[in-house]
C-alpha cells in the first residue's frame, strides 16, 4: 500500500448530493430582507448624496465667504500692502512652498489659493484678470458680483481654474494690477489615494479580462449568465473609479484660485515703521475728516427741499406772535 | 490588493470548486459521516455569513481548510462531551489497518492534515505552513512523523513512490 491507495481512497469521498442541496439551498444571512432593503439604501443614498452636493455647494461659498470677512476683519484699512512696488517683493516670500518644489516630483499634489484683493480701478482690474485667466488658459468657475451702497464699494467673488504650472505666475501677475491683501497657497498631496485609484483600475482590468476569458471557455449557459453577471459589476466598479481618477486629473491638472475682489477709493501705501504709521493713520483721519464735512455738505444741500419748507413754516410762526404780541400791547 | 471574489460570488465559487475538498477534509477530521456532512453544511454558511473577499481562488481555497478544520475541532470537542462512550474506540485501535484512509484518520491531527494536504491536495511544506499556521520544518517533521507511523500500520508502507 503506498500513497496512490491513498489518493484514491481520498477521491472516491464525494459529497452527497443530499448535502449538495442543502448547501445550495443556503440563502446569504439577509437575503429575504434585500428588495426593501435596497429601495431603503437607495432613496437614503440619493438624499445623501443631494444633501451632500449642496451643503457641498453652500459650504463652499460660506467657507470661502467667512474667510474673506476674517481677511477683512484682520487687515482692515490698516494693513493694506502696495503690491506695485514691495507688494510683489513680500508675496515671492510669503508661504508658496511646495509650488515648484512638487511638480518637479512625481507626486501627485492639488494646489488651490486663496487672494484678497483691493482696487480702485475696479472696472480695469477685473478686464486685467478675465485677460490673464484666458492667456493662462485657465477658465472661471464661478463669479459672483455685489454692488454695495455706491459705485465706488463693489465686490466680486470667482472662483477660477488655472492650470496647476502657471498659478504662480498668474498670482504674481494679478498683484501687479491690483493690490493683494492677503494670499494663502495650499498643496495637498494625493498621491496616496491617487495611487490606490490606479492600482484599483489595474486590478478591475485583469479581473475583466479574466471573465472575458472564462467566458469564451464556458459551457453551461448558467456560467455563461453568472458571468456576465459578474463582468457587468466588474465594468460599473470600472467606470466609476476611472471617473474617479478623471476627476483627481483634474484636480491635479488645474488649481483652484478664489479670488475675493474688493472696490476700494483708495489704497494706503503704509510700512511697519513708527512714522509710517503715523502716516497711515493720520492720512486715514484726515480722509475721514475731508469725508465727513464733504458728506455733511451734500447731506445739507441734499436736505434744502425739507430746510425750504421748514424755514417758510418758522417765518410764519414766527410772524404770527410778533403780531400777537403787538395787539396785546 | 485584488479582489478575486466575494460574498455570494464566491460561496458559487466554493461550491463548484471546493465542497468536496471541504466534505473529504472534515471526514479526516471527524468520527462519522453525519458529523462531516454537519461540517461542511458549517463552513459554508459561515463562508456566506463572514462576506470575505479573497484574492484568488488558492485564498479562498486556503481559508476553506482552515475554516473546515477549525469546525471540525469544535463538532468533535462537542460530540466527546455529549458522547463519551461512543468516542472510546473510534478507529479500531491496535489492529493492523486494512483501510489506508482509516489509517490517515487514525493519525494525530496535525499528522493527519498535513499528510491530506501534501499527498492529496500537492500543497509543499511551505504552503502547508502558511495554511496551518506552522513553520515549514515544523510540517516537515509532522509529515515525516506522519509517514512513520502510517508504514507501522499499513502493509507495504507509505512511500512517495
Amino acid at each position: 500500500m503506498n500513497k496512490n491507495d491513498y489518493i484514491k481512497a481520498v477521491d472516491n469521498i464525494i459529497a452527497p448530493q443530499e448535502l449538495l442541496d442543502r448547501i445550495e439551498a443556503l440563502e446569504p444571512p439577509a437575503k429575504k430582507k434585500m428588495p426593501v432593503w435596497k429601495t431603503v439604501t437607495a432613496v437614503a443614498a440619493c438624499f445623501v448624496a443631494v444633501v451632500i452636493a449642496f451643503s457641498g455647494i453652500v459650504g463652499g461659498t460660506l467657507k470661502a465667504e467667512s474667510e474673506d470677512y476674517a481677511v477683512e476683519d484682520f487687515n482692515g484699512n490698516e494693513v493694506l500692502f502696495d503690491t506695485a512696488d514691495k507688494g510683489a517683493g513680500s508675496l515671492s516670500e510669503s508661504p508658496s512652498v511646495g509650488i515648484s518644489s512638487a511638480s518637479k516630483t512625481d507626486r501627485k499634489i492639488v494646489k488651490t489659493a486663496t487672494l484678497s484683493i483691493k482696487t480702485k480701478n475696479y472696472d480695469t482690474f477685473m478686464n486685467g484678470v478675465n485677460q490673464k485667466i484666458e492667456q493662462y488658459g485657465g477658465y472661471i468657475e464661478k463669479s459672483q458680483e455685489y454692488n454695495y451702497d455706491n459705485a465706488s464699494n463693489r465686490n466680486a467673488n470667482m472662483d477660477v481654474k488655472i492650470p496647476a504650472d502657471k498659478l504662480e505666475k498668474f498670482i504674481d501677475e494679478l498683484a501687479l494690477i491690483g493690490t493683494v491683501t492677503s494670499k494663502t497657497v495650499a498643496s495637498n498631496d494625493i498621491t496616496d489615494s491617487y495611487i490606490d485609484v490606479e492600482s484599483r483600475i489595474k486590478a478591475l482590468e485583469t479581473e475583466e479580462k479574466t471573465l472575458l476569458g472564462i467566458l469564451e471557455k464556458a459551457e453551461s449557459l448558467t456560467d455563461v449568465i453568472e458571468l456576465q453577471q459578474r463582468l457587468s459589476t466588474v465594468r460599473a466598479d470600472l467606470e466609476k473609479i476611472k471617473a474617479q481618477k478623471q476627476a483627481y486629473d483634474g484636480m491635479i491638472a488645474y488649481s483652484g484660485v478664489t479670488l475675493d475682489i474688493n472696490e476700494v477709493e483708495r489704497v494706503v501705501e503704509g510700512d511697519d515703521s513708527f512714522w509710517g504709521e503715523v502716516k497711515e493713520k493720520l492720512m486715514n483721519n484726515l480722509y475721514d475728516l475731508g469725508d465727513f464735512f464733504r458728506e455733511g455738505t451734500i447731506n445739507f444741500i441734499a436736505a434744502m427741499p425739507y430746510i425750504v419748507i421748514l424755514a417758510a413754516v418758522a417765518v410764519v410762526v414766527i410772524v404770527i406772535i410778533k403780531k400777537v404780541r403787538r395787539r396785546h400791547r | 490588493m485584488t479582489v478575486f471574489v466575494k460574498g455570494k460570488d464566491a460561496f458559487s465559487f466554493a461550491f463548484k470548486q471546493f465542497t468536496d475538498t471541504v466534505y473529504r477534509i472534515a471526514l479526516h477530521n471527524t468520527a462519522n459521516f453525519s458529523d462531516a456532512e454537519d461540517v461542511t453544511q458549517e463552513v459554508f454558511i459561515k463562508l456566506l455569513e463572514s462576506n470575505k473577499a479573497f484574492h484568488d481562488s488558492e485564498h479562498l481555497k486556503a481559508w476553506l481548510i482552515r475554516v473546515t478544520i477549525n469546525l471540525c475541532r469544535d463538532k468533535m470537542k462537542k460530540s466527546s462531551r455529549e458522547t463519551l462512550v461512543e468516542n472510546v474506540l473510534p478507529y479500531n485501535r491496535g489492529e493492523e489497518k486494512t483501510d489506508v484512509l482509516e489509517a490517515v484518520k487514525a493519525l494525530p491531527e496535525k499528522y493527519r492534515n498535513a499528510v491530506y494536504l501534501h499527498y492529496y491536495e500537492g500543497y509543499t511544506a511551505k504552503e502547508i505552513g502558511k495554511i496551518l499556521d506552522a513553520k515549514e520544518n515544523t510540517v516537515l517533521s509532522w509529515l515525516s512523523r506522519g509517514r512513520d507511523a502510517l508504514r507501522k500500520e499499513l502493509d507495504g508502507g507509505f512511500d512517495d513512490e
